[in-house]
């Protein structure tokens, strides 16, 4: 042994020092029992029963501010535990705290774990932080850009001031209400740097975003859940974009589609041209039979050259073997003309409809006519040319499904550039 | 380790490291100074504030693969608050600090060698504050400081007030004696704390650490925790 140094921790153990354990004693104001959880490092506590603000560095116990205001509650009380990201800890004082203007206002809780030291846990509108000091030194903290600290790379996000309007409980500085400070605030969702500058000092502190309802659930407590449209400064927006799977919609529509188009027939089944005259009015007239070996959709086009003149179709596809009718109606008009602002044209000379599928069989297309023209007996004929198809290849069906799918990423767009400007509304910078 | 009797009270006091010149008597807090031979009694030490700090004379821990052991504390106060600092005893025979502060732990061994210039003038810059209560213009937190191959950067100044002590240290820290204390950090974690007694100035260099990378045992039990 003699002048080695050694470490014999069992030969001669100091004596061991006493548990430690939590402080009370009287509020010098008022005589009510104050408990002091994180004794030898709280420098203020409040009174519990009048509020006093007392000064625990040393046994004198000074008063600092007597009986300050009224007790007001928080939404998580003084002494309350829960278990945040591994560590248990308990809370030992709150702040409320506001903007320059007081426009913005939100609470900050100390929790105190004698092993890990301390964190903030900070609530504004139903949001919250979890925030611990970084003790490292980030030279560009204070600036309007982008800074690194601690790994991350930080956005510049909000510049004003912080004042303290309300404190409770123990704090390991001179908590006050008289306390302002210049903050800076950087985002990196769902981290935040927080860089807070008085005469004296500049601290860093990095938060972390926490789940209202983790916390709820970490604490026991009902606690408020925020609204999905308020986002929380360094929330990580929740609408994502799900490009991906949209993307897969797109593609799986566009084969089907495809398979689709190929597999029409798209067979011209009939084509037939009547002149139709006044003598046609109020009579039916029968297109030549058709045969339709399978089953398909059916599309009726008809063509006829109209001047300044209407034509109307009441027509019946009838299925000639089980007498099953379906009815189509068709109307056309086209006017033309001139006047001061030069040509005019309306209606048009054709117009198709699709009929959903029918049953293979036999077919006729009976069709009772009616037009402008046989009000005048003396009229030419109306040329109408009909031509029937079968197995017509269908894009509307493909149109709206894209139309839809592109809703989904257009809206979820929306959704997210909303949430970002709900977090940007709380950032900027304070005159 | 070395064993006397305490000149005031007979109860044994320990010297486990060679390089321990002051001890504080456990039983009766005589401060106790080790000559040649002998011990002798320089003073009574006032009991130390409680705390609910979980370290105790006694704990161990790791600190880059090496055990420790505390050996001696000193509970130091400032306008606005108290820590400890603990005199630790590695197991190659280096002696180190453990700064415990506002729930933060830092480790530092004393800077071997003629402290840089510019800390010297800092030193000196600050030195108005042990004699006057106030630091000279010059010497306001921000600077950088630049410690063997480290830079950090003053972040605070404080005048730093001995409040009691316990165990083994290097020196005698009696209750009231004023050092000024100037923590610097750097971007990684790194950790200094420069300061002077009015005779001497030190600098103390090593990082921060979280309470989990020390691996203490042998820890103060505490009421409900």
């Amino acid at each position: 042994m003699g002048d080695q140094p050694s470490i014999l921790p069992s030969a001669e153990p100091p004596p061991p020092r006493t548990p430690g354990r939590p402080r009370t004693f009287a509020c010098p104001n008022c005589g009510g029992p104050v408990t002091l959880r994180a004794v030898g490092q709280s420098i203020t506590a409040t009174c519990s029963q009048c509020s006093s603000v007392i000064d625990v560095a040393d046994e004198n116990l000074r008063i600092v501010e007597a009986a300050h205001s009224a007790m007001q509650d928080a939404e998580i009380p003084i002494g309350a535990r829960a278990r945040l990201k591994d560590i248990e800890w308990e809370v030992v004082g709150y702040m409320r705290r506001s903007d320059g203007p007081g426009d913005f206002r939100w609470t900050e809780y100390l929790l105190f774990n004698p092993y890990h030291g301390y964190r903030f846990l900070a609530e504004e509108y139903d949001h919250w932080t979890l925030v611990k000091m970084l003790n490292r030194d980030v030279p560009s903290a204070g600036s309007e850009g982008w800074i690194d600290a601690n790994g991350r790379s930080y956005q510049f996000f909000g510049k004003g001031f912080a004042r303290t309007t309300y404190v409770a409980g123990e704090f390991f500085w001179r908590a006050s209400t008289s306390d302002v400070t210049a903050v800076t605030d950087y985002i990196a969702p769902p981290y935040r740097l927080m860089v807070e500058k008085n005469d004296e000092e500049i601290i860093v502190s990095e938060g972390e975003y926490l789940d209202a309802r983790v916390v709820a659930a970490a604490f026991k407590l009902p606690l408020p859940i925020p609204s999905s449209f308020s986002a929380g400064v360094s929330q990580v927006n929740p609408h994502k974009q799900s490009l991906a799977v949209i993307a897969a919609a797109v593609a799986v529509a566009t084969l089907v589609q495809i398979v689709s188009l190929a597999m029409s027939a798209n067979a011209l089944v009939s084509l037939q041209t009547y002149d139709l005259t006044a003598a046609n009015k109020g009579k039916t007239l029968a297109s030549k039979a058709f045969r339709l070996d399978k089953e398909g959709n059916i599309e009726i086009e008809t063509i006829s050259y109209l001047t300044n003149n209407w034509l109307e179709l009441d027509m019946e596809l009838v299925n000639t073997d089980t007498n099953r009718a379906f009815p189509v109606f068709q109307a056309l008009e086209h006017y033309s003309g001139y006047d001061s602002d030069g040509s005019w044209e309306e209606g048009a000379n054709s117009t198709s409809s699709l009929l959903p599928p029918v049953p293979p069989g036999t077919y006729q297309l009976l069709l009772e006519p009616d037009a402008g023209v046989f009000s005048k007996p003396s009229s030419p004929a109306q040329r109408v040319i009909i031509s029937v198809r079968h197995g017509v290849p269908v894009w509307s069906n493909y149109l709206i499904a894209m139309a839809l799918l592109l809703v989904v990423p257009a809206f979820g767009l929306l959704r997210r550039s909303m949430f970002e400007k709900s977090r940007w509304e709380k950032g900027g910078v304070a005159e | 380790m070395r064993k006397f009797n305490c000149p005031s009270c007979g109860a044994d006091v320990t010297f486990r490291s060679a390089q321990s010149v002051y001890a504080v008597c456990a039983h009766c807090q005589s401060m106790v100074v080790r000559t040649d031979v002998d011990v002798k009694s320089i003073g009574v030490m006032a009991a130390l504030p409680d705390d609910m700090s979980p370290l105790q004379l006694g704990s161990g821990g790791e600190f880059e693969g090496q055990p420790f052991t505390l050996i001696g504390r000193l509970k130091i106060g400032w306008r606005d608050g108290l820590w400890n600092e603990w005199h630790l005893l590695m197991a190659d025979g280096r002696r180190g600090w453990i700064g415990e502060a506002q729930g933060s732990f830092s480790i530092s061994f004393e800077l071997e060698g003629a402290l840089p210039r510019d800390v010297e003038a800092t030193l000196v810059h600050c030195h108005a504050l042990l004699t006057s209560g106030k630091a000279a213009a010059e010497a306001r937190p921000g600077f950088k400081v630049q410690l063997g191959s480290t830079t950090l950067r003053a972040v605070d100044i404080k005048l730093a007030t001995c409040l009691g002590s316990e165990g083994e240290l290097p020196f005698a820290a009696p209750k009231g004696r004023r050092t000024v204390a100037i923590d610097c950090i750097g971007r990684q974690g790194e950790f200094a704390t420069l300061d002077h007694d009015g005779r001497e100035a030190h600098a103390y260099v090593g990082r921060y650490l979280e309470w989990d990378a020390f691996r203490f045992s042998n820890l103060r039990p505490l009421e409900g925790w």
